[in-house]
């Protein structure tokens, strides 16, 4: 009777199990965190609007995609004139907002307008103040003028803001785009509710809503994940430390790394004495053991970074190499530049002058500390002293504009910033590159050769432009490349297809899909 | 009585004034830039016109007197600025979450009474035996441990090992045990220890004693003679306790995702957002102010002798 009762429950069980795996949830939700609310979600807005919502809600007229290149979206097809200064895009048809009015050339010349009307605002990105006009021929045609070529427009356009389309008659605080997620409701301190758009003209989400929930605390957002109430951690703005990352991953979670989305690097001052001399420069580069750092103080979780960008930006597949890793090199480096060693101590000398070198970091990141004073320890070894400096962001954004550092924490700006908009920003004073590149000698030709390429509208002219840029920075030892930022990523075994967005600021929620058969 | 309510209250408006000029020097002698911190959650690169830019959208470019003055004006209309990160009305925002905090430091405050009372009648009553002992053990715990550690230790055993209590929110009884105790259990493990010390300390003094000598029962001579006296120290300590309790909430509630008016704060902290921080002192210390004074009125309530010496005077 017993085992007959027992057999009988089992088989119970058993069917409810297997109804609950097939009956599907027609519209089931993914959960996810960030640090804050989503904000009022103003297409052309910034803080405290957040950008991977607005990735959510708008799309742009092309795509970044995480090779560095451009595909069509809401622009199904484009040309450039020859001189490079009106660019015509045909819109995709039977595109609409998520409140049913169309996407078409008028809504879209109306949404470029507000940013013209408000261009002061805008002005940082280099195509707003470059963009003429824009003019609406037709139903879907679209036409922007500029004032000059600048190859980098589509680039720009592809970006989360300020260039992408929200319908011309939404009210401030009812975001109304045509993307595959609408926000349905926002909690302050609590959560996001983005659900379906059910009119999106691509492919329908798997997914019914997303929930975000507003966790600010990396540790919080761990357990979080743990017991369940999130089924998602991904990003690339510290989400969760590295040793957490690993210890999930160990714990039996789903964990990926994307492709790298920037580069973590010091930039080195040429300008000032010592880092001035070019052995100096190499010296430090061979010194520093980037393997080491990566497995001890990032966990293994980044690729080391052998240039200035990773290969899979734009332009930037020159194959340039690293010094490698050799301290005796770097020390006969010194030697041969006139650096030698006291009799009693350890750091070189040069004309009664110790070879002395301030390292500015941010003291509240404590990733950016331990890799700093693992430089210390490094060229330490080879004669180098190096002095740590912490300072709060304000201050070391300070010094990073006034030139008052030898060597200093100067990541890239990431996809799709680089390399264009980040090139740009070398060509001017108060800027961590410009400081530190103004010492080259060849510093007037390369921001002239600057000027040119972002300008250059033969495709050829402007590779060729940017190696040479590139080439004479990697070969000046102006950086010290250390790895590449990438986006992490841990999921429960719920979420499928988890991916990531071709830059640091996108999420692609309606790629996942629930995993079928498990619970 | 009523005069001296009033007088106090009176006296908390050069408090206020104090306190904020004194937060505004502060919060401007640092090293930072809140435009660049703007530009940053902004993702905006910060190139010196992205800078000027900012810095005239916050109201930054202006002299310094006259960024106070004019902050100054628009606060004794109760008109508190601008969120720089949120962009909205920083006393509403403040106001919005300022319930939830209320709420568990509301509890943790009935928590820290209900618990050390009991804690330190026992402990003084059986000096020296067992629940003496016991309560030695959990007052010096609740003492040593940092409230965060604490907070991080209660989620590992009743969330992530037994799966009882949900690790963060708000919503029901079940989100508020773990924070509450985590906020609660170091002020209760002092007022525990300050009520035994205090017993111990009535215990041994002459009327105690004439009292049994009178033959009163010794549950009179606890209720009447001892605990009435006792009481003191505990209402003193409450009255501090309460500002940290409150602090204590500026923590735990980032731990909990709890969304009260600390973890507000704690991130304004972190951006730099000047109006939130600034308006976000002066309540703290209207709260503290208040709690202070209710804390006075109890303490003239419970002993004569302060009646007449401090408050008449």
């Amino acid at each position: 009777m017993k085992k007959q009762l027992a057999l009988w429950m089992s088989g119970v069980c058993l069917s409810m199990g297997l109804i609950a795996a097939h009956a599907a949830d027609p519209a089931p939700t993914l959960t996810y965190s960030w640090p804050t609310n989503a904000g009022p979600l103003d297409p052309r807005g910034y803080s405290p609007n957040q950008m991977y919502a607005q990735a959510m809600v708008y799309e742009p007229l092309v795509r970044y995609t995480d090779k560095g290149t451009l595909e069509p979206w809401l622009a199904t097809q484009w040309t450039i004139s020859p001189d490079g200064k009106t660019y015509t895009f045909t819109l995709r048809d039977a595109v609409t907002f998520s409140d049913g009015s169309p996407f078409n050339a008028a809504a879209a010349k109306a949404s470029l307008d507000a940013v013209l009307a408000n261009s002061k605002r805008h002005q940082w990105m280099e195509l707003v103040s470059t963009l003429e006009g824009v003019e609406a021929p037709d139903e879907h045609t679209l036409v922007l003028k500029l004032k000059h070529p600048y190859y980098p427009t589509l680039m720009e356009l592809a970006q989360v803001r300020p260039l992408r389309f929200g319908a011309p008659h939404a009210k401030p605080g009812a975001p109304v785009g045509t993307g595959p997620w609408i926000l349905a409701q926002t909690r302050r301190g609590e959560y996001d509710r983005f659900e379906r758009n059910e009119r999106y003209w691509g492919a329908r989400p798997a997914y019914g809503s997303v929930l975000v929930k507003v966790i600010s605390d990396p540790d919080s957002r761990a357990i979080a994940l743990q017991t369940g109430e999130l089924d998602l951690i991904q990003g690339a703005e510290g989400e969760i430390s590295p040793g957490t990352f690993v210890r999930l991953r160990d714990s039996g979670f789903n964990t990926a790394i994307s492709a790298p989305l920037a580069t973590r690097s010091v930039a080195m001052n040429t300008g000032l004495a010592p880092t001035n001399e070019l052995a100096v420069r190499q010296a430090i580069n061979q010194a520093v053991d980037k393997d080491t750092i990566i497995a001890k103080v990032l966990h293994g979780l980044e690729p080391r970074a052998d240039a200035l960008f990773s290969n899979n930006m734009p332009y930037t597949d020159l194959g340039l190499k690293a010094a490698p890793y050799d301290p005796q090199q770097a020390r006969q480096t010194l030697q041969a530049a006139g650096w030698k060693a006291q009799s009693g101590k350890g750091i070189l000398e040069k004309d009664g002058q110790p070879l002395s070198i301030e390292l500015v970091f941010l003291g509240t990141s404590a990733l950016q500390k331990s890799l700093a004073e693992i430089i210390q320890g490094e060229l330490a070894k080879v004669g180098i002293e190096v002095k740590l400096r912490a300072e709060e962001d304000g201050a070391l954004v300070q010094r990073q504009r006034e030139g008052r550092f030898g060597m200093i924490f100067a990541d890239t700006w990431g996809a799709p910033y680089d390399p264009h908009s980040f090139v740009s920003s070398m060509r001017y004073a108060g800027h961590a590159d410009y400081m530190a590149q103004r010492g080259l000698p060849m510093k007037d030709a390369i921001d002239a050769r600057i000027a040119e390429v972002l300008g250059q509208t033969d495709e050829q002219q402007r590779a060729e432009g940017y190696r040479e840029i590139l080439t004479t920075l990697h070969d000046q030892a102006v950086y010290l490349p250390i790895s590449y930022l990438t986006a992490i990523s841990v999921s429960r075994n719920n979420v499928a297809n988890v991916q990531f967005g071709s830059t640091l600021f996108d999420v692609p929620f309606e790629v996942m899909h629930p995993a079928t058969g498990k619970p | 009585m009523l005069r001296y309510i009033i007088l106090r209250l009176v006296l908390l408006i050069p408090v206020l004034l104090g306190v904020s000029l004194i937060v505004f020097i502060l919060l401007h002698l640092g090293n930072g830039d809140p435009a660049l911190d703007y530009l940053r959650l902004s993702q905006i690169p910060p190139t010196d016109t992205a800078l000027a830019e900012a810095r005239q959208a916050l109201g930054l470019d202006r002299p310094l007197p006259e960024q106070y003055i004019s902050w100054l004006w628009n606060a004794l209309h109760l008109d508190f600025g601008t969120s720089y990160i949120t962009g909205r009305p920083v006393l509403d925002d403040l106001l919005y979450y300022l319930p939830a905090t209320l709420q568990l430091g509301g509890l943790a405050l009935l928590t820290t009474l209900l618990m050390s009372i009991p804690l330190g009648l026992a402990a003084a009553r059986w000096k020296g035996r067992w629940p003496d002992q016991v309560v030695r053990f959990i007052t010096f715990i609740g003492v040593s441990m940092p409230n965060f550690w604490l907070a991080f230790l209660l989620i590992a055993l009743f969330s992530l090992w037994l799966g009882w209590l949900p690790p963060m929110g708000r919503g029901g009884p079940q989100h508020l045990l773990m924070p509450v105790l985590a906020i609660a259990l170091m002020s209760m493990s002092i007022n525990a220890r300050l009520l035994r010390a205090s017993l111990l300390d009535v215990r041994q003094q002459r009327h105690v004693f004439y009292a049994r000598a009178r033959g009163l029962s010794e549950r009179r001579v606890w209720r009447d003679h001892i605990l009435r006296n006792a009481w003191m120290p505990l209402v003193t300590a409450t009255g501090m306790h309460i500002g940290e309790l409150l602090g204590g909430a500026l923590v735990i509630e980032t731990i909990f995702a709890w969304p009260g008016v600390g973890r507000f704060a704690v991130s304004a902290v972190l951006n730099r957002d000047f109006p939130v921080m600034q308006c976000f002192t002066l309540l703290l210390t209207t709260l503290l102010v208040l709690c202070n004074l209710v804390v006075d009125i109890c303490y003239a309530w419970l002993d004569p002798r302060t009646r007449l010496s401090g408050v008449m005077a």
